[in-house]
């Protein structure tokens, strides 16, 4: 996909988010979600049965430390 | 005379107001003649509180006649980033969005300095929203670098860093999220802190990330910086994520780092392809460090990507969260650099956001693990001294960052200027230490300092024309 493409592609999913936003904010755009969306690739690695905590929420008073 | 004013340091300048030898009032009407001369080339501030400040010297000197001396902040003049709400003031994260904005409230900590007896002087220039970067299409210019305005200040604390640098303030405030206090510290060759993760209160100041924000000072030296820790660092009932924690010793800054243990992060140095000057710096730094008696060895830390993966993920979610609306009713009232590093969080999905967050537990671990062998980690503040205004490097996932990953941690995390480069621009280092231990980050800084004859270089400024430090 050419960078006119991917930045067509760009405008349709911003739109999908209510986004509408300079043509000159494009190019840009397109790489830094890349990043990100590779960021969040490599988040992913191998977790079959990620059962790992997120945090544990809890209403009780914490003690000082 | 008056420009002698201010280059005292807060710590000199305590000792001269609690000694009634120096009037609030005298230091801060240099301040602002000062601010009024130089700042029109540094743009370091976006509001200047001229009568209010002069009134608070006033009270202040009334105070202290009457002998009510409240501490080492009395009547020192500071700025705050304008991104801390200030009652009754302008407060715009230096964009268009907030233009008009006056808050009904001060920020937690800006009601703390204020307590302390701390001289407000104005609001400093930031990135927009203290993520923007360097940008040129918002209402207010970007600051400069004192030690040549050709060049970046760094950002986010933008403003506060160039006053600080530039003697236009004693101490500012400013916030970091992936290296906003100590970027800037770094560029402009100043003390700067990113203090342990919930130890000052982010109560009043316009977020950007909630898990990663933290606020802290900006000062000349790593003694005021602990000096101002000694006012901000309160628990605050109504901040989340404060920390309530015995205040660390901040007191203990002047005291000896022999036997203090310190790893040298030499692989990340590396992997960064750190510029020469940077780490010729550095090493020199360490080896100070070993005169004075402390103990190096290197240190492995997890690699840079890990941490810029969970960070980014983190904050761009959190902080298009925090600016959906606005983005998608009024896009135009942000600048260009705000929206391409904001709007990408719109895509980061729930379950990459869970995942930044368990990693970021297991980074947290790994780095506590490092600090069982170690009390204090040193990297360099930054990859590159300060480059041209703009041109920075652009933000990028490889890219390398000695800050971010302790935006991570949450450590305390402290820059120092360690040196100057061929063309006179201040160089840098960062101090880690483990949570709720600033004290011993502040004193490994202060230590260095002492033994070193950078704090004696000012940047030399004159009306119309910056040049280099001699």
């Amino acid at each position: 996909m050419d960078q006119r493409e991917q930045e067509q592609q760009l405008v349709e999913r911003l739109a999908a988010y209510g986004l509408k936003l300079p043509q000159g904010d494009l190019a840009v755009l397109v790489r830094m979600i890349a990043e990100l969306e590779a960021s969040s690739q490599a988040l992913r690695r191998d977790r079959p049965y990620a059962l790992e905590p997120l945090s544990t929420f809890s209403l009780a008073p914490r003690r000082k430390a | 005379m008056s420009d002698d004013l201010c280059f005292l340091t807060i710590t000199e300048a305590a000792q001269l107001i609690k000694a009634r030898k120096l009037s609030p009032v005298e230091v801060t009407a240099a301040y602002l003649e000062r601010i009024a001369r130089l700042d029109p080339q540094l743009n370091a501030y976006l509001l200047l509180l001229g009568d209010d400040a002069m009134a608070s010297a006033r009270a202040a000197e009334a105070e202290i006649m009457q002998g009510h001396y409240r501490g080492p902040l009395h009547g020192v003049p500071v700025a705050l980033k304008d991104i801390y709400n200030t009652k009754g003031i302008r407060t715009t994260a230096h964009s268009a969005l907030l233009q008009h904005h006056v808050p009904d409230e001060d920020a937690f900590a800006a009601r703390l300095l204020a307590e302390a007896g701390a001289v407000l002087l104005g609001k400093t220039a930031t990135w927009e929203f203290a993520i923007g970067g360097t940008s040129f299409d918002l209402p207010w210019p970007p600051a400069r670098n004192p030690w040549n305005a050709a060049h970046d200040p760094g950002g986010s604390s933008s403003g506060s860093a160039a006053a600080v640098a530039a003697g236009l303030a004693m101490a500012a405030m400013g916030s970091d999220t992936g290296g906003s206090i100590r970027g800037p510290a770094a560029f402009c060759g100043i003390a700067g802190i990113k203090p342990t993760y919930g130890l000052v209160s982010r109560r009043g100041i316009l977020p950007l990330s909630f898990s990663l924000d933290h606020a802290g000072p900006l000062c000349w030296t790593s003694q005021d910086c602990a000096l101002m820790m000694g006012v901000l660092a309160r628990h605050d009932p109504l901040d989340a994520a404060s920390a309530d924690v015995p205040q660390p010793d901040f007191a203990s800054v002047t005291g000896s780092i022999r036997g203090l243990r310190i790893g040298y992060a030499r692989a990340m140095t590396q992997e960064a392809e750190t510029s020469a000057d940077v780490v010729a710096a550095l090493e020199q730094a360490i080896a100070t460090y070993r005169d004075l008696g402390a103990v190096v060895s290197e240190v492995e830390l997890a690699p840079s990507i890990n941490y810029a993966d969970v960070a980014s993920t983190i904050s761009r979610s959190e902080g298009y969260a925090i600016h959906e609306h606005a983005l998608t009713h009024a896009p135009e009232l942000y600048g260009q650099s705000f929206r391409q590093r904001i709007v990408p969080g719109a895509f980061v999905r729930a379950c990459d956001y869970v995942n930044a967050m368990r990693d970021r537990t297991h980074l947290v671990q790994q780095l506590a693990h490092v600090m069982t062998s170690v009390d204090v980690v040193v990297t360099p503040g930054a990859v590159t001294p300060a480059p041209v205004l703009g041109k920075g490097a652009p933000i990028s996932r490889t890219g390398p960052s000695f800050a971010r990953p302790f935006n991570v941690t949450g450590s305390p995390a402290l820059a120092v200027c360690s040196g100057f480069n061929e063309a006179g621009l201040p160089l840098s280092m960062q101090i880690v230490g483990r949570p709720f231990e600033d004290h011993v980050v502040l004193r490994a800084g202060h230590a260095f300092e002492a033994a070193t004859q950078f704090r004696n270089q000012r940047p030399k400024l004159t009306a119309g024309i910056s040049a280099a430090a001699e």
